[in-house]
């Protein structure tokens, strides 16, 4: 450093814009002749632009923690006061519930999470490690918590109530639990209402009225608040299942009354619904009667609410029921494994693509990174960088989706502009592959890359191998499962695996291979036509196939008296 | 200011200290120097450089006084050393400024560059003279929008003016740029007419491409052509 250059201090406040203009020009005059000091100077305030993790100029994006109807959730430092927080990325369209959001940061309670800034669009809110409730339902929780949960967060929904404000998408997915275990309400008044008047929320979870294109209100919140509260109880939404018998009366008469089609059958506010909600179990009650209501109840909603609550979901198939025909041995169930989000495939290295022909478009699935092999000399134009950003280096350039939208990126080689549309959405997705496998065979599915994988029950089908973008399956055992590929291109693959069963059908021999056969204990075994398998008899229950041509032909199971009992056929390759 | 106790701790070689400044402050420096151009293993190089010179004595850190956040001054540390680090001796054997040269390669117009070779000296000499009699703001104000690719509002954040201003100091720098160069032109290479609106019009688009020009970094994000401010909380 030349000793008469700026100070670095003096360079990051003008940098800031915090230096008074009588110290300014006396740096002019340094700047006007040393580029080094300009070019420090240019990069500092540059920082912000170049990258793609600041947003709104003080909250450094971290981990991706979530993806939201509205927008992206991530991780984030707030550098300017140095904590954690959430910063939360919203979609380009309507900036109307922003305005919202400017009047959430002024509640204040202890069931609700904090929002702390709101920008163009984002909203930067308390950082809240917990799980979702969900998340947090899904782990077998005891009743009297999912009570106590339930009842902190029509607390947190009341006060913002009294404040006149509406959440519009209340469900599991928006009630955070913290690490002390309390319920935490986010996303407030984000709901967005589009142009077109149709709503955005969650069908599941909206009124009547809501689905009828009515935006939502103190009201809807209300039913939606008494469908998460029948879910957090009986494990499924209204109409698909039943309340435990051993909820209180007035529960239940909470959840009847909140979830009337017409809105004024309601509580007339959240509060009125939480004295019931809170009134203490009457235990002199016959417990018949409560069964009965649960029983009307259900069968009421059941009515009401099949055909007005359609549910997309991507979830992977239940694990079937093991045919009967499965074999006896591996009996025990294995755990379904779901490599949600899994670190591994995160942290992999990128395929490095080559870029497809300007003009096409280039999907990205939401939160990912897909990498692409530069051209010589490239200048990048973003027409939104709140989007999707573009950043690398001689070897890679990287495309970062921030954000849902759709947005122009333009690469510039030798004088020549070429553009791209680039597309960053939910996934999109793809007709499923039915695939018949038979044990221990294996399954290829080739993608661009992966951020995360979903198998129905891994004990019929699992992963074997991963290199790059390409997954294989291998068949484990006689059943049927699905798995779920979601692609950094944002693609929702699905593979319905059908494993067939290796017996008693067909018994598979290959010439030359001895063949292990368990048989009862005892038995012998008598081959048709005979000759084309020798047996030999290795055990009390076990015989040794050795089969000689190849053929086809049955296999004879005798018992001890020599009478048949069962028999096989057998093919020989 | 806390950010001053913590680099005093780091000096006094405080490890928990000094694990967070790698942490935190030290290793997204190389995303610095990534988008520098440096390569993986040549980033990994300087960072450990920036790290001898910050702590090792006489430790660079114990100079910072505090008076701006402590990672934008490291930035400025590291960035200083990374253009130190890549200054070739080409770059170094250069004495003109580099709008200079912007303006002096070869233009699109076979005419002008045709003029240019007959009066090349005469071109630059003219040219340095014009864009010298530029206050010294104005000329920076041109280096940061051609050389750094700032934005009008990044200019004016450094300014503490408003972005208007800061366009109005461009574009009047420019017009008098222009005005001095065409005068010249007529008074010493005897230009006129066609030849001379052609070579004018060649600066001008010249001055424009330089506007778009990154000379750290060929790959970033350009400006963003929104007008309004973005990303501000209220």
């Amino acid at each position: 450093m030349n000793a008469s250059c700026l100070d670095d201090e003096l360079i990051a406040r003008i940098a800031r814009g915090l230096v008074p203009e009588a110290e300014l020009s006396t740096a002019d005059d340094h700047l006007d002749g040393c580029e080094v000091c300009r070019r420090v100077l240019a990069s500092l305030v540059n920082e912000g632009a170049h990258d793609s993790r600041m947003v709104g100029e003080r909250y450094e994006l971290g981990a991706l923690v979530g993806a939201g109807a509205h927008g992206l959730v991530w991780e984030a430092r707030d550098v300017k006061l140095e904590r954690r927080v959430a910063v939360k990325l919203m979609r380009h369209q309507s900036n109307a519930p922003l305005s919202e959001a400017r009047l959430m940061a002024r509640v204040s309670h202890p069931s609700v999470v904090q929002v702390f800034d709101v920008g163009d669009r984002f909203v930067a809110m308390e950082f809240v490690g917990g799980p979702t409730l969900r998340t947090w339902l899904a782990k077998q929780q005891p009743l009297a918590e999912r009570l106590r949960v339930m009842r902190e967060a029509g607390d947190a929904l009341a006060a913002v109530h009294r404040s006149g404000l509406v959440h519009r998408d209340f469900k599991p997915d928006n009630v955070l639990i913290d690490a002390s275990g309390r319920a935490r309400v986010t996303d407030f008044g984000l709901a967005q209402t589009e142009g077109d008047g149709s709503v955005g929320g969650t069908p599941a979870y909206m009124a009547p009225e809501q689905l009828a294109g009515k935006a939502g209100d103190q009201k809807s919140d209300q039913y939606a608040f008494c469908v998460t509260l029948f879910e957090a109880l009986a494990g499924k939404r209204p109409g698909k299942g039943e309340l435990p018998s051993e909820i209180s009366s007035s529960v239940q008469s909470v959840i009847e009354r909140g979830l009337s089609k017409d809105p004024h059958a309601r509580f007339a506010s959240m509060d009125e619904l939480l004295v019931t909600f809170n009134t203490p179990p009457r235990s002199r009650w016959p417990w018949f009667a409560a069964l009965a209501a649960v029983l009307v109840l259900s069968i009421s909603l059941a009515a009401t609410l099949n055909s007005t609550t359609p549910t997309p979901e991507l979830k992977p198939v239940a694990p079937p029921q093991p045919k009967s025909n499965a074999p006896p041995t591996e009996k025990k169930a294995a755990p379904t494994k779901a490599l949600q989000l899994d670190r591994d495939f995160l942290e992999e290295e990128p395929l490095i693509e080559t870029l497809p022909p300007a003009g096409s478009e280039i999907a990205l699935a939401a939160g990912c990174v897909r990498s692409f092999k530069p051209p010589r000399a490239t200048r990048v134009f973003i027409e939104d960088d709140f989007i999707v950003n573009v950043a690398g280096n001689a070897d890679e350039l990287q495309f970062i989706a921030r954000t849902f939208g759709t947005t122009k990126v333009s690469l510039e080689t030798n004088g020549k502009k070429r553009t791209w549309t680039v597309v960053v959405r939910e996934p999109k997705e793809v007709a499923a592959t039915r695939v018949q496998l038979k044990p221990e065979q294996t399954y290829s599915v080739e993608t661009i890359g992966l951020h995360r994988l979903s198998i129905g029950d891994s004990s019929v089908v699992d992963v074997s191998s991963r290199e790059g973008g390409t997954v294989t399956f291998q068949a484990l055992k006689a059943g049927r499962t699905n798995a779920l590929l979601w692609t950094n291109d944002a693609q929702r693959i699905e593979v319905v695996f059908e494993v067939a069963a290796p017996g008693p059908g067909v018994v598979q021999l290959e010439v030359g291979v001895q063949h292990v056969l368990k048989v009862e204990p005892f038995d012998k075994v008598r081959v048709k036509p005979e000759g084309r398998v020798s047996v030999e008899i290795v055990g009390y229950t076990e015989v040794l196939l050795l089969p000689r041509e190849v053929g086809e032909g049955t296999l004879e199971f005798l018992d001890d008296d020599g009478k048949p009992v069962e028999s096989r056929a057998f093919r020989v390759r | 200011m806390d950010e001053l106790a913590f680099a005093r701790s780091c000096v006094a070689g405080d490890a928990e200290a000094i694990a967070r400044l790698d942490r935190e402050f030290l290793s997204p420096l190389k995303n610095v120097f990534r988008s520098m151009h440096f390569d993986a293993s040549a980033s990994d190089e300087l960072l450990q450089q920036v790290r001898e010179r910050l702590l090792v004595a006489p430790a660079r850190l114990e100079t910072f006084r505090g008076t701006a956040p402590l990672s934008a001054w490291l930035r400025a540390v590291a960035t200083r050393m990374a253009l130190n680090a890549r200054r070739d001796p080409f770059e170094a054997g250069r004495t003109g400024d580099a709008v200079l040269e912007l303006v002096s390669v070869a233009g699109p117009a076979a005419e002008v560059r045709m003029l240019r070779l007959e009066h090349a000296s005469t071109f630059a000499e003219v040219f340095r003279e014009a864009f010298r009699s530029l206050s010294a703001r104005e000329r920076n104000a041109l280096r940061l929008q051609c050389l750094d690719a700032l934005t009008l509002e990044q200019i004016a954040t450094i300014y503490s003016v408003n972005k208007a201003t800061v366009s109005r100091w461009i574009s009047s720098a420019r017009e008098s740029l222009e005005k001095r160069v065409r005068n010249s032109l007529v008074e010493r290479v005897g230009l006129s007419g066609a030849e001379l609106d052609s070579f004018i019009v060649a600066l001008r688009s010249q001055l424009e491409l330089a506007s778009l020009l990154r000379t750290q970094s060929s790959v970033g994000a350009l400006p963003h052509p929104d007008p309004s401010p973005r990303g501000r909380g209220e």
